[in-house]
């Protein structure tokens, strides 16, 4: 890991920054993008080596926070006093914080999910069976691992974990799905019905007023 | 006087008196509902509406123009992403800035609660609704005329509305669910009734530079003669309005959409064909007051979805069959 700031952020996570340090890092992770993603991945490999995943990762989770964290203020919680020399990772920090982890892990499922060939392909083949696995089956682990700034030694140790615990791939909750087309009915629908609306321009109210499509809710998949 | 004569002359009267008062204020309900629809042609107004639906509240501009000249309207929502309408007669653009989209429609439908309305053809309406004015109240500084419309069954919402006792424009509307809870609510925190209108006030914030554009082909957009699909039976009272091809945004070929009524309630049924790689979208769906029910027949995607119950997107699509081949199932 040569990047200084995420040295830093590892530093943060591992509860080795007090005061001022810790508030630049926790600045620096709520400014930039390329942190908090790195700051989920880093909580996914520590749960993941800690085996403390959940069954599911609530992705519709993090798009309400996101939600709710556009409407409102941001504020941080005091500092939480951290033993020094901590090293697990997944350490608890500030309750705001912890809800900027799991948009990094929702950021990076998705970007993973996105290109998981190409991803996979950087793996080192050390191990032998693990990338041979269909992406249908892929585990959280190996979605986690795949990008350029995680040290080479925290990858193989991933891996080993990956090969060993088993861990079930994640299952996607019928709540989470999102059909892109329904957004486009949506709009479609309310822009002609406002012609015929005795409620008059509301429908055009419904058009703002829907959350962002991927909160839309689709039924089970039959 | 004994209670004999009382109960013979007294209560046959109070008993009419009651009758009448009770389709007297029906009457000033719809009368109302006439006025409101006939405001939205001739009056100007600027203000803030609240909307609240799925427990948020947010809060949006809305600038409403009709003269001789037209229709204009324009709505933005001031909290969160920018998501601007911007009404042009019956062009209607979203500027959506989240998805870096903008969507271009032209209405192809408009005058149908109005004109019956305007026709005093409250038949259809009373057939399926109940109308009831249920008294003065204040709302956004104005006097207002509460009046609840009730629907006779549960394939259809009901609603309140508060219209203004003096311009009849709507100041506030509740959409209320089957149980006569409130699924949706709008209501004007201000509004100003203005002679005129500025033109900025009408500009749209956003200019769309950058934004992926999708406008219809007018080409794309005839009235459909014969269709490949038939919807039988239809809900209680619901009719089609029209039919007509449309082009859906991303999409690369038009589809069958079509419009169905109840005279107050509104459904779009989408028919669209499936590609090989298309995930089709089966089941409910709610968005908000807004639901969608989707199927597969044919090798197309039936999208039904309307300010509905549930029960009624689903039982369309259910009564959705191509044409000739009745039954069909997924």
């Amino acid at each position: 890991m040569t990047n200084p700031s995420d040295e830093r952020l590892s530093a943060l996570l591992d509860g080795e920054l007090d005061g001022q340090e810790r508030q630049a890092a926790l600045d620096k992770l709520l400014d930039s993008e390329h942190q908090r993603k790195a700051w989920g991945r880093y909580h996914l490999i520590g749960d993941t080596l800690k085996r403390s995943l959940p069954g599911g990762i609530d992705h519709g989770f993090s798009s309400r926070v996101m939600a709710a964290l556009a409407d409102e203020p941001t504020v941080l919680a005091p500092p939480v006093r951290a033993p020094w020399g901590q090293r697990l990772a997944g350490l608890a920090v500030a309750a705001s914080v912890a809800a900027v982890a799991v948009l990094g892990v929702q950021f990076m499922y998705q970007q993973d999910a996105q290109a998981p060939a190409q991803q996979l392909a950087k793996l080192p083949a050390n191990g032998g069976a693990a990338p041979a696995a269909p992406l249908s089956q892929q585990n959280i682990a190996r979605a986690a691992i795949p990008h350029p700034t995680i040290q080479p030694s925290m990858q193989a140790r991933i891996q080993t974990v990956t090969q060993t615990s088993g861990i079930k791939r994640i299952p996607k909750t019928p709540m989470q799905r999102f059909h892109p087309r329904l957004n486009k009915y949506l709009i479609d629908h309310n822009q002609q019905a406002a012609g015929a609306s005795m409620q008059g321009m509301i429908p055009y109210a419904r058009i703002v007023a829907y959350p962002n499509s991927h909160l839309i809710q689709l039924p089970a998949k039959k | 006087m004994s209670a004999f004569s009382f109960s013979r002359l007294v209560l046959p009267v109070l008993a009419l008196a009651v009758g009448t008062g009770v389709q007297a204020s029906d009457q000033v309900a719809l009368e109302t509902l006439q006025r409101m629809q006939a405001a939205a042609q001739n009056i100007n107004y600027h203000g803030t509406l609240i909307f609240l639906q799925d427990g948020q509240v947010q809060s949006m501009q809305v600038v409403h123009k009709a003269d001789d000249k037209g229709r204009f309207e324009r709505l933005i929502n001031l909290n969160g992403v920018a998501r601007e309408v911007v009404r042009r007669d019956d062009v209607v653009v979203c500027y959506m800035p989240d998805s870096k989209e903008v969507m271009v429609s032209r209405q192809k439908f408009s005058g149908n609660v109005l004109s019956k309305l305007a026709n005093n053809d409250f038949s259809q309406l009373q057939e399926n609704y109940e109308f009831t004015l249920e008294g003065l109240e204040r709302v956004a500084g104005r006097p207002a005329r509460r009046i609840h419309i009730s629907p006779k069954d549960k394939l259809r919402y009901g609603y309140r509305l508060w219209v203004g006792k003096e311009n009849a424009v709507l100041l506030k509307s509740d959409l209320l669910n089957e149980k006569g809870e409130t699924l949706e609510q709008a209501m004007f925190a201000d509004i100003a009734i203005v002679d005129r209108i500025p033109d900025p006030l009408l500009t749209p914030t956003s200019t769309g530079e950058g934004y992926t554009w999708y406008e219809r082909e007018p080409e794309a957009r005839k009235t459909i003669t014969n269709s490949d699909w038939v919807i039988d039976p239809l809900p209680k009272g619901f009719a089609v309005v029209t039919r007509f091809w449309h082009q859906m945004p991303g999409a690369s070929a038009p589809s069958e959409h079509w419009v169905l009524s109840d005279g107050l309630a509104n459904v779009s049924v989408y028919f669209e064909k499936l590609s090989d790689k298309d995930e089709p979208f089966v089941g409910l769906s709610p968005m908000g007051a807004i639901n969608a029910f989707g199927g597969v027949r044919d090798g197309h995607q039936i999208t039904v979805i309307g300010e509905v119950p549930a029960q009624t997107v689903e039982l369309l699509v259910h009564s959705v069959a191509s044409d000739g081949d009745a039954g069909d199932d997924e």
